[in-house]
């Protein structure tokens, strides 16, 4: 029996069991995944009695090992964001290739980047090699039959931003882009359905300098505006022209096949392309709906009090975003992209 | 009865100690001069255990100490160990009246229970009873053998005669009897005192029972098995009807030499579950 055989299998969370980092895999061959966030794609899985069931549990080591005997593609994209900003539509857009494998915001990278070097149980050389690993072992296919694998993206979560140094020793070669998007209308949107990172205690003691008892007491939307605040300021500060590519909202839904294609250097075949089209005319995360823009709504929809949360916490940080985007702004869009690849 | 007496009052007193899964404690006692007194007590006080969707017939029980309020002697009920008294059973055994007063503590329901051979008590949890809550329960095997297999969280208890056992089952645990002679332990409940508490501290893990023949375990090498395995992956991973799945597990089990039972595979779905939802809680 070779152990180290994981053909067919997928590393879907990492978790800590007597003392070391563990791999739980479940057998999934070549089917795409197209829900809009990875876990959910998982979740569906787990209907099914052999997922619960017969599931693989394996030290962390069996996973490198298996990266090293079957490598797959690395990620020729990485997109950060700042959250309610149009990430899902990109990503759902770039899924509706079968040559792409798009991975999004799936939890076990955010264990990686996050909770696997407080744990103490591995260093940062080890965390690179897992984030390697992990999507290696999902950017492979195991039936012959399948579409060929051409490119792979891959969504963090929007308060990942600040672990930008760990991406780039993981993937150096991976073109990033950094999506943004005024802050009111983000800081509004989370107001009215608040995602759960916005709760205190789920990031652990996120403000600096804060402990977790003064992040619960905090007034709600002020904690909001802190959080999303320091994630706009880590974009401006992790901002590296050499291979991020800056949108924001309003040069959406267009820059997907311009931009931000070209900048990932990937000829997306021109069937998929079509399909592309057609979906991002729908909402990003509910693709039933058609997409009606909604900035005006959500600023009428502020406060005073809201306003000037984020004037004093985010704007300045979005302020320079935009200062970046000015600065390093490609010399024009381009429309005939395709000419322009090999 | 005075306001501090009152239940309302009396919820769990104990010391909260972390972390305690299965403790193997340091009493022994005489098993057999127990179970001579136990044989002795007329039939007629044994009643099939109240929790009759979780086992299969076979889970029997005695009380020895019982509180007026419960519904029946044998439930254990939120009152504290003042409000339960000793049953006219413990009265005439009194070997296991001298264990418990060895062990001092403030006990609350106290019985008798026993496994029919060839029966089974399925996967269940008892909320709350736990050390992290202040709450213990407590087994004295008095009859039991290699072929008994207590399992808790998927680990198998090495649970012998005479032995005084602390069982987290506030976690999912189950047992199977394929002895050929009925299981019989003394289940005792109580909080946790400074006495208990340093009880915890000086116990140990048990010496481990034979491997080989454990139904978990030969589960376990099944599944090895399957994953390395494509035909049997494929084969397996393509039954979407649970009840057929776990039919066709067993099965193909046996064939390639694994003695497990549908209910290590119902085990296995409610772990693999667990594991995957219980990553969520904060």
């Amino acid at each position: 029996m070779d152990s180290v055989n994981f053909s067919g299998w997928r590393p879907i969370r990492f978790y800590i069991a007597k003392g070391q980092v563990m791999v739980d895999w479940i057998r999934m061959l070549d089917e795409p995944m197209r829900e809009p966030f990875f876990q959910h794609g998982i979740q569906s899985q787990m209907q099914h009695p052999f997922h619960l069931a017969f599931r693989r549990q394996t030290p962390l080591h069996d996973l490198l090992a298996w990266h090293e005997r079957s490598p797959g593609l690395d990620p020729s994209l990485v997109i950060f964001h700042v959250s309610r900003c149009g990430s899902t539509l990109i990503t759902q857009a770039l899924a509706e290739s079968p040559h792409h494998l798009q991975l999004s915001e799936p939890a076990p990278v955010d264990f990686l980047l996050r909770q696997a070097l407080p744990s103490g149980l591995i260093d940062k050389a080890q965390v690179v090699r897992a984030l390697r690993a992990w999507v290696s072992a999902w950017a492979q296919r195991c039936d012959s039959a399948s579409p060929r694998l051409e490119s792979v993206s891959i969504k963090l979560d929007a308060w990942n931003t600040d672990k930008a140094p760990l991406v780039a020793d993981a993937w150096p070669e991976a073109r990033w882009v950094f999506l943004a998007r005024e802050p009111l209308s983000v800081l509004v949107s989370q107001m009215r359905e608040r995602a759960f990172f916005l709760v205190p205690g789920t990031l652990g003691a996120c403000l600096e300098g804060l402990s977790f008892q003064e992040l619960a007491l905090m007034p709600h939307e002020l904690y909001c505006a802190r959080v999303l605040g320091d994630i706009y300021g880590a974009m401006a500060r992790e901002f590296d022209p050499a291979r991020t590519l800056l949108l924001d909202h309003t040069e959406l839904p267009g820059a997907i096949e311009t931009d931000l294609l070209a900048h990932m250097r990937w000829q997306m075949p021109a069937d998929d392309r079509a399909r592309m089209r057609e979906r991002i005319t729908r909402h990003g995360k509910h693709p039933h709906q058609a997409y009606v823009p909604d900035t005006e709504t959500k600023h009428s929809m502020a406060s005073d009090h809201l306003q000037s949360l984020t004037a004093q916490w985010i704007a300045p940080h979005y302020q320079r975003i935009q200062d970046l985007r000015q600065s390093y702004r490609p010399a024009a869009s381009h429309p005939l992209v395709e000419e322009a690849l090999p | 009865m005075t306001p501090l007496e009152s239940p309302a009052q009396a919820q769990p007193q104990g010391v909260m100690v972390q972390g305690m899964q299965t403790a193997r404690l340091p009493w022994r006692f005489d098993a057999a001069a127990a179970l001579a007194e136990v044989n002795a007590l007329p039939s007629s006080l044994w009643r099939t255990h109240f929790n009759e969707g979780r086992h299969d017939g076979g889970w029997q029980a005695l009380a020895l100490r019982s509180a007026p309020e419960a519904p029946i002697d044998v439930v254990p009920v939120d009152v504290p160990a003042s409000g339960y008294a000793d049953t006219p059973a413990l009265e005439q055994c009194p070997t296991l009246r001298a264990m418990l007063d060895t062990m001092a503590l403030p006990w609350k329901s106290v019985r008798l229970m026993q496994l029919l051979p060839g029966c089974e008590i399925k996967e269940h949890t008892d909320a709350g009873v736990c050390a992290a809550r202040g709450e213990a329960r407590l087994h004295v095997p008095l009859q039991t053998g290699e072929q008994v297999f207590f399992h808790v969280d998927g680990e198998r208890i090495p649970l012998r005669a005479g032995e005084c056992w602390y069982v987290d089952v506030s976690r999912p645990h189950r047992v199977r009897n394929r002895g050929s002679q009925t299981r019989v332990h003394l289940v005792a409940d109580t909080s946790v005192d400074m006495r208990l508490f340093e009880a915890f501290r000086s116990s140990d893990a048990g010496e481990p029972l034979p491997d080989p023949s454990d139904p978990w375990s030969q589960f376990i090498r099944f599944r090895d098995f399957v994953g390395a395995d494509a035909e049997h992956s494929a084969r397996l991973s393509a039954i979407t009807n649970t009840a057929e799945f776990v039919q066709e597990s067993v099965r193909m089990g046996q064939d390639a030499g694994f003695q497990f039972d549908a209910s290590d595979v119902e085990s296995a779905m409610k772990a693999g579950r667990r594991a995957w939802v219980e990553q969520w809680i904060l």
